[in-house]
């Protein structure tokens, strides 16, 4: 596969990894990850946050995201851009939090990409402090 | 008028712009920025973080970060650039002001103009103690 052709199946992944998070479908979002997946949470009590490594862990993290913490989530005004194997989305935040307030803060996902699917997620969210 | 600068290129600046982080050299970071560039930190109050509009800003801000973090050291870093957008990543340690030592993963979204950095916005990983 040439070198445009891989990022443009990347970034079409990226794109619809988001989408399917708009619609709450985890089930879309598994098919776009590898079966060895990781996501680093963008909070936790290691360097790189809570990790989930592996399509079950990976689906109890997206229900715990999409279904337990927060009913109303929403990712605004995404924006994507990949080179080769790598790749970037980011977006503003909207929703409730653990403690029942309601947050709004800038994020990323930072990508790596493996035949086409997402082999890793590395998420950030501003610390946002009060004001 | 607009130059044509490589992405390889834009990687070597951020090569530089890291090394000038890790050798606490506000004047190479400064040359590595846009004439006209803002840097939003990982933390404030706004959606974006803190704010640093326009190069003085900018300075000031990271003259902060390096005050405040004397030992700061930016580790292990891993650039990638398409076009006008780049990130690097990188593994923070310091010992804060409190005298307490922080170790967190964070990256950093540039964006570019004319071979420079004309925006930097930070993350860093919001790490629990528990």
């Amino acid at each position: 596969m040439t070198k445009n052709n891989t990022e443009q199946k990347n970034i079409a992944a990226l794109k619809a990894f988001g989408l399917a998070g708009d619609r709450y479908d985890i089930d879309a979002m598994m098919a776009l990850m590898t079966e060895d997946c990781v996501f680093n949470s963008s909070f936790g009590p290691e360097a790189h946050g809570t990790r989930y490594q592996g399509l079950d862990q990976m689906r109890e993290a997206l229900q715990w995201f999409l279904e337990d913490r927060s009913s109303d989530s929403k990712w605004t005004n995404p924006k994507h851009f990949v080179k080769g194997d790598r790749g970037v989305a980011e977006w503003g935040f909207t929703g409730t939090d653990a403690d029942g307030s309601s947050v709004e803060v800038h994020g990323c996902d930072v990508i790596k990409f493996r035949d086409g699917k997402i082999a890793l997620k590395d998420s950030y969210r501003k610390n946002r402090t009060t004001h | 008028m607009a130059t044509e600068v490589s992405d390889q290129a834009k990687v070597a600046l951020l090569e530089k712009f890291g090394n000038a982080w890790n050798d606490h050299d506000i004047d190479v970071l400064m040359d590595c920025m846009a004439d006209e560039c803002e840097f939003f930190g990982s933390t404030g109050p706004h959606v974006n973080g803190s704010q640093f509009l326009g190069r003085e800003k900018v300075r000031e801000g990271y003259q902060w970060f390096l005050d405040n973090f004397p030992d700061g050291q930016w580790n292990d870093p891993q650039h990638f650039v398409n076009g006008d957008r780049g990130v690097s990543e990188w593994r923070f340690t310091a010992t804060m002001p409190d005298g307490t030592s922080i170790e967190a993963n964070g990256c950093d979204m540039f964006t570019f103009r004319d071979g420079k950095i004309s925006v930097k916005d930070s993350y860093r990983k919001n790490r629990t103690t528990s």
